[in-house]
């Protein structure tokens, strides 16, 4: 029994990462509705420029994750404007921009393993000091995971609810025309998009390297779990995106009390299949006119 | 009657394929006009290249006697231009409220919640419906919010496309019955409509404009006249399919 609570409770804090995975994909996907697989490319951008100012040039630690973060999003603007805002310029189906992100998946990843090798690295030394709260056991750095990654992702739910700005990239994923046709800033909406789904993926990805260090080809895996947690959720609905993240998160713990942490991948992609084959929309979409569907 | 917008000798493509061939238009303050032909002669594409959002192979568009022709979609709705899309006119994931707000996008606080009130009392219906999603309402409701957002922003022109388009014929009569209110209301100085339904449209229009593959065959300022034979216009229709 305690092994299950501790492994609810490890859930608990990878859903808080998966979240932020799940934000940061579920941006670009709704918004401009084509499959972001560079976002596994900007996922390790934040955590290996970290690792470069941090370990490599020696700045304070803090300094490195602000200016990591930043660079990350500067990455992710850069993509979109060379890349995918051209590419669509000329009408450029999803099928193709599909290819271009992958092309610039493989390209970030070969670069990065060029510069800084195929081996783990690691951004902070030593052991982690531990809590115990009854029975279980939480280390430090679950517990900076479990209350960034909540703050960031529940504030910033707030921030959609309330901003209109935030209305108007919602809308962007729905009726593209009609954004323009009503004036709207599209070009400086779609940069933020870009930016903020950077900075959610480099959040993720250094709560997560701080803990296990970071290799160069562990963006594919984030870039699945974001994907799978906002299909199951469902895209329309930002508490969707959540909701398929804790509940991927937790099946995983589960399983891994069951079988084996082996199988997550199984449980992972048995989810998505049962999904789409039984609620195409997502586990927590509205309720929606036929004509909508 | 002061000339408001002028359309002078406009080229518009798709890709090679040329939709509009010189066409040569005014509008002109207090003016309805009603912009007919049958498909594919261009109406969809000349509303867009005034809006901007084609841009005209040849030719100028002129907006109170100032060239706008290369000013972005933007910046012709901040000067008092908009238009209606004939589809995907709002956004179904959000509600009404939602809705308005993002049609009235650069207002401030205490002006957006001005002009909401003043829409809402157009369209009254919207009233109760606020905080429903959009993309529950009926389709006649729906062009209504369509219409109430471009009205968000004081506007001077509208271009709507087919707001009629898809609705049942009691819905549509509702919706062009009820723009000579919305005109004088929110002090639009003209209107250009597309529109199929021409039992309809003519009684509202004070002027059409008939196209025909991407050339004006036809301008009248008497549209009450065909009303007792449309077949005059039709045959235009006719002729081409």
């Amino acid at each position: 029994m305690t092994l299950l609570l501790q492994l609810i409770l490890n859930g608990i804090v990878n859903a808080a990462i998966y979240s932020l995975l799940a934000v940061g994909f579920g941006l670009v996907y709704r918004s401009l509705r084509f499959f972001y697989i560079a976002f596994g490319a900007v996922y390790i951008v934040a955590s290996y420029a970290v690792f470069a100012l941090a370990n490599m040039a020696g700045l304070p630690l803090l300094v490195s994750i602000i200016l990591g973060l930043l660079i990350g999003a500067i990455s992710g603007v850069v993509m979109d404007k060379s890349v995918y805002l051209p590419l669509e310029k000329r009408s450029a189906s999803t099928g193709v921009l599909f290819i271009a992100s992958l092309g610039i998946y493989i390209l970030v990843v070969n670069l990065v393993a060029l510069f800084f090798g195929n081996e783990v690295k690691i951004l902070s030394m030593g052991i982690e000091p531990s809590f115990s709260i009854g029975t279980l056991v939480v280390t430090r750095m679950q517990v900076v995971q479990f209350f960034v990654g909540w703050i960031v992702v529940i504030g910033f739910w707030f921030i959609i609810r309330k901003n209109n700005l935030m209305k108007g990239i919602w809308a962007m994923g729905e009726t593209p025309d009609l954004v323009v046709v009503l004036g709207l800033p599209y070009k400086f909406m779609r940069m933020l998009v870009f930016a903020l789904s950077s900075v959610f993926a480099g959040i993720a990805s250094l709560l997560t390297a701080l803990d296990v260090g970071i290799d160069p080809h562990v963006g594919m895996h984030a870039l699945l779990t974001g994907a799978v947690a906002v299909l199951v959720g469902g895209v329309d609905v930002y508490r969707g995106w959540i909701g398929g993240a804790v509940l991927l998160a937790v099946l995983q713990s589960i399983a891994v009390w069951q079988f084996s942490a082996r199988w997550n991948d199984l449980i992972t992609f048995g989810i998505l299949i049962i999904t789409l084959l039984f609620r195409p929309q997502g586990l927590f979409s509205p309720k929606r006119r036929r004509e909508e569907r | 009657m002061e000339m408001l917008l002028q359309i002078e000798g406009i080229d518009a493509s798709y890709g090679k394929r040329q939709i509009l061939h010189e066409i040569s238009m005014n509008l002109s303050r207090g003016e309805k006009v009603l912009l007919i032909g049958p498909n594919g002669a261009g109406k969809t594409t000349l509303l867009k290249t005034v809006i901007g959002l084609l841009p005209p192979g040849n030719g100028a568009v002129n907006y109170l006697g100032e060239d706008i022709t290369g000013d972005s979609v933007r910046t012709r709705v901040r000067k008092g231009i908009s238009y209606l899309l004939q589809t995907e006119n709002i956004v179904p994931g959000l509600t009404v409220e939602e809705n308005l707000a993002l049609g009235g996008y650069f207002l401030s606080k205490q002006e957006l919640e001005k002009r909401k009130n003043m829409v809402l009392d157009s369209m009254e219906f919207l009233k109760p419906k606020l905080k429903t999603r959009a993309g529950l309402m009926s389709g006649g409701e729906r062009q209504g919010l369509a219409l109430s957002m471009i009205l968000m922003r004081n506007p001077k022109v509208l271009l709507l496309d087919e707001p009629s388009a898809g609705l049942a014929p009691k819905a549509a009569k509702e919706i062009i019955e009820r723009l000579d209110k919305i005109q004088a209301a929110f002090q639009v100085e003209t209107v250009c409509m597309v529109e199929h339904n021409l039992k309809l449209a003519l009684k509202w229009a004070t002027k059409i404009i008939l196209l025909v593959q991407g050339r004006v065959v036809l301008v009248s300022d008497s549209p009450k006249s065909f009303i007792q034979q449309p077949e005059e216009l039709e045959k235009y229709f006719f002729e081409q399919v």
